[in-house]
């Protein structure tokens, strides 16, 4: 308790808290370009740190990496083009709403969303890193292959009245995900003689290419009508309805969060795709998902930020960074002279515990730097459709070539983009694309090291308990949708009868 | 050949079918270790692309044909061109440099999309290009490509 009142005067010193904030105005435009992202952003600036106190240090990183994970929601609302691979469910219910004169209403419930799977996530980090770090501590390569089967079984869901095109695109794109280095030798694979490809397929060219270049050419198939879809900014409010009626997915999707963040290699993309699957699985009114469903939205957006506080408890606790952010943490900690680990919660109680509870209060400060960079930029709606059209193209190109400052990845885009409109024109869906490319490489790997590791005896997998509890899950996952099809048709014909 | 909505479903699964035989054809060079697990998914794409093209097929005969849109030909060639647009504007970026590049695209998409406002003819190009060149490679510290056409 003493740390946590010492954190607690460290991070309300008015210094820390600009800083705070500073890092929330930068990790949010990172999350908003296309292209960047909040470990993009965490990069970046590490080097700003080298002359500030570890404390500072760390609430910047804390800002910039919170920030990042959020901004990505506010173009996916806006103008439908997910600033990270994490929003993509989100631009999947906000663009809806937006079309009908709603955008202040999501981007409400979008800031409102983060802010408590933030701060959920920060409270898990606080009070009971400890103990989450013995479940991360149990997961090996057999449950993270498990965990990208169970993740794949979204596509299930989400297509799953058109169930054939849904799993062609899944099953398309997981063969994508396999070009380049095979995880077993290393030797390149189906790169059609493309050195570029020996690295493999980038998920986020692909992703700015499919969310963004569909939408500018829709805008010009009708291009008569001048101005954008919406020619007014709606009001920022908050519906009591919309968050009373959702408290249940509120938590669920921060546990969700939270459990996806203290897995390796598994990020707020993974998170926001499980947590809306789940929200619309347990839905009653499954048929609003993909037309405007605040649930949705919810369940996306407290999910990805609740992976920030979740990512960093391998690291504080035992000094294994699990994910690319917590990775640079490791290394700021490092030049900042802490050493994650067991020790560093006695060692260092004055920096751990300023960003324990320095989570919490940006988390909450997150709120209304939201809200201001939401009433910016939701003046993007008055421009009109031509002034529109021609900047997503630039930014879409130039956040493209910043990933990896190649053409190669543009090109990328470039195609995408079109394969993207020739699906979206004749009804296969998106988000398949975007799983499948996020999940593939980790499905691959985990499940070559589980065929090494069991080898002669495959059985003895189940001898893992986490590993169990994913399968169930995972059938339970897949076999759901055509259970609760079979059920609505029983009740269609007994109500006809 | 009627314009029917099934007919572009066959095409598309013919030329999935034509995408994944370039998979097909890399299986050879791959090795036997790293194997299983693509033609795992190339077996499961292309049942699943002939279940569909079946399907299609099928849809495509008892289908009625789409009414006739007269504007469909010319909303295509609107796409086509500007999808030709941006090829040109990516193929001009890295020969003659981020700058000039997106000035010239700026410009000739807006009067693609019909804006003959002077003032906005001027100040969008200039200021897209000039805001984007500094949040990127001053403040992201990204370096946008080059004119490799002049030497820089």
């Amino acid at each position: 308790m003493e740390n946590i009142i010492l954190g607690l005067t460290h991070v309300l010193q008015p210094y820390n808290l600009l800083i705070c904030a500073a890092g929330l105005f930068v990790g949010v435009l990172f999350g908003a370009l296309p292209g960047f992202s909040a470990t993009m952003g965490v990069a970046v600036f590490i080097p700003f740190t080298y002359v500030m106190e570890p404390e500072a240090a760390m609430l910047l990183l804390a800002g910039i990496y919170c920030g990042g994970v959020y901004g990505g929601s506010i173009p996916a609302v806006l103008i439908g083009i997910p600033g990270t691979p994490a929003s993509v469910p989100t631009s999947m219910e906000g663009r809806p709403l937006t079309k009908r004169g709603e955008s202040g209403r999501a981007l409400a419930m979008v800031t409102l969303s983060s802010c408590t799977g933030g701060v959920v996530s920060a409270f898990a980090l606080l009070v009971g890193a400890p103990l989450l770090a013995l479940i991360a501590m149990k997961v090996g390569a057999p449950e993270q292959m498990m965990i990208a089967i169970f993740g794949l079984s979204v596509v299930c869901t989400l297509s799953f009245d058109n169930l054939l095109k849904g799993l062609l695109v899944g099953f398309v794109s997981l063969l994508i995900a396999t070009v380049g280095q095979d995880p077993i030798l290393g030797f390149p694979r189906f790169t059609a003689g493309f050195y570029q490809l020996t690295g493999g397929v980038d998920a986020v060219p692909i992703l700015i290419g499919l969310f963004s270049l569909p939408e500018v050419l829709k805008m010009l198939e009708t291009a008569e009508t001048e101005k954008g879809d919406v020619s007014r900014v709606s009001k920022m409010v908050l519906h009591l309805k919309d968050i009373t009626s959702n408290i249940g997915n509120f938590i669920r999707s921060a546990i969700i969060g939270v459990g996806i963040g203290i897995i390796p290699a598994a990020g707020p993309d993974i998170a926001s795709f499980f947590s809306y699957n789940e929200a619309r699985k347990s839905s009653k009114h499954p048929e609003e998902f993909g037309n405007g469903s605040m649930a949705g939205i919810i369940a996306s957006e407290t999910a990805n930020n609740a992976v920030t506080g979740g990512s960093l408890i391998p690291l504080l606790t035992l000094g294994i960074p699990g994910s690319a952010p917590a990775a640079l943490f490791l290394g700021a900690m490092i030049i900042h002279g802490m050493r994650p680990g067991p020790l560093l919660f006695t060692q260092n109680a004055a920096e751990v515990y300023t960003l324990l509870v320095g989570f919490i209060v940006i988390n909450i400060m997150m709120f209304f730097v939201g809200w201001i960079y939401c009433k910016a930029s939701g003046k993007i709606l008055l421009l009109p459709k031509s002034v529109l059209a021609t900047t997503i193209v630039v930014l879409a190109t130039v956040g493209a070539f910043s990933i990896n400052q190649n053409m190669w990845d543009v090109l990328m885009m470039y195609v995408a983009g079109i394969v993207g409109y020739i699906m979206v024109k004749n009804d296969y869906p998106l988000s398949p694309v975007a799983l499948a490319l996020l999940l593939g490489k980790i499905l691959e790997q985990g499940l070559s090291q589980t065929i090494t590791l069991y080898s002669g005896k495959p059985l003895e997998v189940l001898t893992r308990p986490l590993f169990v509890v994913f399968l169930l899950f995972t059938i339970f996952s897949y076999a759901y949708p055509f259970i609760k099809n079979a059920k609505d048709k029983k009740k269609a014909a007994a109500k006809e009868d | 050949m009627q314009r029917k909505k099934s007919l572009y479903d066959i095409l598309i699964c013919i030329g999935v079918l034509v995408f994944l035989c370039g998979f097909i054809a890399q299986l050879g060079g791959v090795s036997k270790e790293s194997k299983g697990y693509p033609l795992f998914l190339i077996v499961c794409s292309v049942l699943l692309t002939v279940a569909l093209l079946a399907k299609s097929i099928r849809n495509y005969k008892r289908e009625e044909a789409l009414e006739k849109d007269p504007n469909f030909v010319k909303t295509l060639l609107v796409i086509i061109s500007y999808a030709i647009l941006i090829a040109a504007y990516i193929f001009l970026m890295d020969k003659i440099g981020y700058i000039i590049a997106t000035l010239l695209f700026v410009v000739v998409s807006l009067l693609f999309l019909k804006v003959r406002s002077i003032p906005l003819l001027i100040l969008l190009p200039v200021g897209l290009t000039a805001s984007m060149y500094f949040l990127f490679t001053k403040f992201l510290l990204v370096t946008l490509p080059g004119a490799a056409w002049f030497g820089f």
